[in-house]
């Protein structure tokens, strides 16, 4: 009894424990989708749609200046003051530093002063006198004067071979006088044959010399008829047939004229042969045009005349022109003969001067001979020649010798004149280069910019070429580069303008002007878009974030692009997906791989496993990963 | 001639290595269970640990697990209640599905028995060839395992039109031979004197049945009712065949395919699953000892 009683109450127990457990299910049941919905995370989701993405390209590039000028260094130096600092603007002109130097100032006193002294001993060296030979050419002159002296007597020893005998010494005596006599009187020829009168010289000289003179006689007097001719032809010609010409045009005009009125009048008339005073103007102007044109008939009849004797006065200016030919022939030929009188005069001179020598030459040869009493010695003649001779080959090898040393020396001077001028330019230029590290200079801009580096402090030691700072040439202009991929170069354009996204800038533009391969990446195909910059804000070395618009198209799939992620898998957006349960729509988040074709700011042209209906999440509470279940947003 | 001695000892030694037997047969038995009790304490990525190469070798190429090598884990790392938070809370699905399970079982068990004692009483009191037969036939049936009847099942379903509701199970379900042959055992064994009696008072056919009959059996019933019970508590083939929306089924149909699932959760719902029909045999575990006595005991 007590064992089934036990057992109830255990039977009891279980009842209760069966019907609190099922109890609580049936709560839990009916709470559970609450506490899900509460512990699912949250996401906000859109649907991707068509729609149109004007898509960007973006990039950042530190601002570069277009050109720079570096401040460099002359000479070794001290800083002593810096008068800019980064990021000033400057103008050309400006003083940017102060180098110091003056501890060398000494020396370059001193390299002055050597180089002064070096100077005088050059234009020392150079006054050096010109050697001069006029002595020694005077020498071999004498010397040769000698020689032609002692050959002349050794040609009139061997002439006169044997002693000169009285008789033959008369002879010459005569000869001499007979030619001094001859020469005298042709001397008196020439004088007159010089003053032009040859009345005084004999026929023999002067046959010639009268037909000349007859033939010129007659050529200048068929000159002046032929003249004379001319000018009576002239004078004849009293209207020139150019003035004539002038004439008969003109009276051929009035007689056309004439003609014309003529015609007229007849016309009047024979429309009205009735009319008496018709037909008198039609009679006189007949009389009037016959009249015009009778004169100019005989204007042109005379035409004729005046040609023809025009004609004749040219004939006539030839024929004075040919006389005038014939009167300077004749003229010359008078000359020439003129001319071969007094040569003729010459010939005898010379010969008779031949004569006056040769008679003077026995002469002196008695009279030598009167004085040593025997004959000439011609071996003691010739040796006398030959020392002459000698004696002038020693003095000319002498004077060369003396020529071959002094051009020597003259040598030697020019070589110790070009190592003195050498010293001299180096020294100076050791000069120049202390006179660069010397003195206080002050450094100053040659143009107008922005600086963008100092390099130097006050106390510095710069050396030469050193750089002290950079300038950027304002007026050069500014330039941001940055690297694209080629798809992204082929949707951009040239010239296009790009927002600069990074800060505001008052009147900053951003201009794109080259698209070009990207050598520093060689293999890769990514370009390098360059951009203009300008306005006044711009800095070098500033950070420039640009965005340019590329082309717009419309696309089937846009969702927003904070909605796109990515793994290792590639890029994918989760979709939502909707189940239907007994306690209705449960969301689930997929995975949808995607490609992205095109995006703007905000949204993105997708293709691959999501369309356009679908609903894509863009934000989430948490982390999802694929097939999670999510709660929608309210 | 062997001694009482060693004949004792002969004795004991057997009955401790049937002991032994016995003892590994219900451990070899019990582990399943103790297995998922324990793992139900564990964390996903725990049970993922010990058993991902079996689950995901069998459903995905992903792999998310370490070790190749399976691995039974009865002590957890940590022990953990997240799958039973999860499931309790935070699983509307699974819990949906029990009480699938409940609105499947309990009208098929109470009319299942309710049937089974008013045809069993019919087989008990009356005598006679097509009794006979008709009950031959009923055995016949009891013999033939499920799956045999799984297609007339089907096919009278979709005449009837009610394939893919839960009428198709519960149908079907409600007349089973096992159940009537049982009972009708059990009747038989009951002494027709207390019908004669009760007629003799004045007492109806239905009255008989009703106040005499079901009284006396009702330990069998009880026992039926339980075995009923946990037979269509664990069914997997009809809600799939017969059924059309995942969102009817039971969730002994989840945790048979459990791999496709969440694994996590697939041991604290295992539990959950089988703590109502565990508390049903505790309830009627005299009852099935004594109704299965009857029904075998001494004839009528």
């Amino acid at each position: 009894m007590e064992e089934q009683n036990k057992n109830a109450k255990r039977r009891e127990h279980i009842k209760t424990f069966l019907i609190i457990f099922l109890a609580l299910l049936l709560v839990l049941t009916f709470f559970s989708n609450t506490i899900l919905n509460y512990s699912l995370p949250t996401v906000s989701a859109q649907y991707a749609s068509y729609g149109t993405i004007t898509e960007r390209v973006r990039g950042s590039g530190i601002v570069m200046a277009n050109q720079k000028y570096e401040v460099v260094a002359e000479g070794n130096r001290t800083v002593t003051s810096v008068s800019v600092k980064v990021g000033d603007e400057i103008k050309a002109g400006d003083p940017l530093f102060v180098l110091d130097a003056s501890q060398n100032d000494e020396a370059v006193k001193e390299a002055e002063a050597a180089i002064e002294a070096a100077e005088l001993e050059y234009q020392k060296a150079l006054l050096t006198a010109v050697p001069d030979y006029a002595k020694e050419n005077q020498e071999i002159a004498a010397a040769r004067e000698d020689l032609q002296i002692a050959i002349h007597r050794l040609n009139a020893a061997k002439n006169t071979t044997g002693k000169i005998s009285d008789a033959a010494y008369k002879q010459a005596t005569d000869d001499a006088q007979k030619a001094a006599e001859h020469i005298t009187e042709l001397t008196g020829y020439l004088t007159l044959a010089g003053s032009g009168e040859t009345d005084g010289i004999p026929a023999a000289y002067t046959g010639g010399l009268q037909a000349a003179k007859a033939a010129h006689d007659a050529a200048l007097d068929a000159l002046e008829q032929a003249k004379a001719d001319l000018e009576a032809k002239k004078a004849a010609l009293t209207v020139t047939s150019a003035e004539q010409q002038a004439t008969i045009q003109e009276l051929e005009r009035a007689a056309e004229t004439a003609e014309t009125a003529y015609a007229r009048a007849k016309a009047d008339y024979e429309a009205n042969t009735q009319d008496i005073t018709l037909q008198r103007a039609m009679e006189d102007a007949e009389q009037t045009a016959r009249y015009a044109r009778e004169d100019a008939d005989a204007a042109a009849a005379a035409l004729t005349g005046i040609q023809a004797q025009e004609t004749a006065i040219a004939q006539a200016q030839t024929a004075v022109n040919d006389a005038e030919t014939a009167e300077r022939n004749a003229n010359k030929a008078l000359n020439d003969a003129i001319s071969g009188v007094t040569a003729a005069i010459q010939r005898d001179m010379d010969a008779a001067n031949a004569q006056a020598d040769a008679a003077a030459a026995v002469l002196n040869a008695y009279n030598q001979q009167g004085s040593s009493g025997e004959a000439m010695d011609i071996t003691a003649l010739e040796d006398a020649v030959t020392q002459q001779e000698r004696t002038v080959q020693t003095l000319l090898i002498t004077l060369a010798e003396t020529q071959k040393a002094d051009e020597l020396t003259q040598q030697i001077g020019d070589l110790d004149l070009q190592t003195k001028q050498a010293d001299i330019e180096k020294q100076k230029a050791e000069l120049e280069e202390l006179k660069k590290n010397s003195g206080t200079v002050t450094v100053k801009s040659k143009n107008a910019g922005v600086v963008s580096t100092v390099n130097a402090v006050t106390g510095d030691e710069v050396t030469d070429g050193m750089v002290l700072a950079e300038i950027t040439l304002t007026d050069a202009g500014y330039t941001v580069q940055f690297s694209v991929t080629a798809e992204q170069a082929r949707k951009v354009s040239i010239g296009s303008l790009a927002d600069i996204t990074n800060g505001y800038y008052s009147d900053l533009t951003a201009k794109l002007v080259s698209a070009k391969a990207n050598t520093e990446e060689p293999g890769s195909s990514g370009k390098i878009l360059t951009f203009d910059i300008t306005g006044s804000d711009v800095t070098v070395g500033e950070m420039l974030s640009l965005s340019i618009n590329c082309s717009s198209n419309s696309y089937d799939c846009v969702v927003p692009s904070s909605s796109i992620m990515e793994d290792n898998d590639g890029k994918f957006v989760l979709v939502v997906r909707s189940r239907s349960t007994p306690l209705g729509n449960r969301y689930y988040v997929s995975r949808a791989n995607i490609t992205v074709l095109a995006s703007d700011e905000t949204n993105s042209a997708v293709q691959g496993d999501v369309t356009y209906s679908d609903f894509v999440v863009t934000a989430s509470e948490e982390p999802l990963t694929p097939g999670k279940q999510v709660r929608m947003e309210d | 001639m062997k001694t009482p001695v060693i004949r004792h000892a002969k004795e004991k030694i057997a009955t401790a290595l049937l002991f032994l037997l016995a003892l590994f047969a219900a451990l070899l038995f019990i582990m399943p269970t103790v297995l998922t009790i324990s793992n139900s304490f564990m964390t996903e990525k725990e049970i993922m640990a010990n058993y991902g190469a079996m689950i995901e070798n069998a459903t995905e190429d992903k792999k998310s697990y370490i070790s190749e090598d399976l691995n039974l884990k009865f002590i957890p790392d940590s022990v953990s209640l997240a799958q039973y938070s999860s499931v309790l809370f935070k699983s509307p699905d699974y819990l949906l599905k029990f009480w699938n399970s409940v609105i499947l079982v309990v009208p098929i068990t109470v009319f299942q028995i309710f049937l089974a004692a008013v045809t069993a009483y019919g087989f008990s009191r009356y005598r006679g060839r097509i009794r006979e037969i008709i009950f031959f036939a009923y055995i016949i049936l009891m013999l033939m395992p499920y799956q045999v009847t799984l297609v007339p099942n089907y096919l009278v379903s979709d005449f009837l039109g009610i394939l893919g509701t839960r009428w198709a199970i519960v149908l079907p379900g409600i007349f089973s031979p096992f159940s009537v042959y049982l009972l009708t055992k059990v009747m038989r064994r009951i002494p027709k004197a207390y019908f004669e009696a009760a007629r003799l008072d004045g007492a109806g056919e239905f009255q008989i049945f009703w106040q005499i009959c079901l009284p006396l059996c009702r330990s069998s019933m009880l026992s039926v009712g339980l075995l009923v019970f946990i037979d269509y508590w664990n069914m997997v083939e009809q809600p799939l065949i017969l059924l059309d929306s995942e969102e009817q089924y039971p969730l002994s149909v989840f945790l048979s395919q459990i791999n496709a699932g969440d694994v996590g959760l697939a041991f604290a719902v295992a539990v959950v699953y089988m703590i109502p029909a565990l508390l049903l045999f505790l309830y009627g575990e005299e009852y099935l000892v004594e109704g299965i006595t009857y029904s075998g005991g001494v004839k009528g």
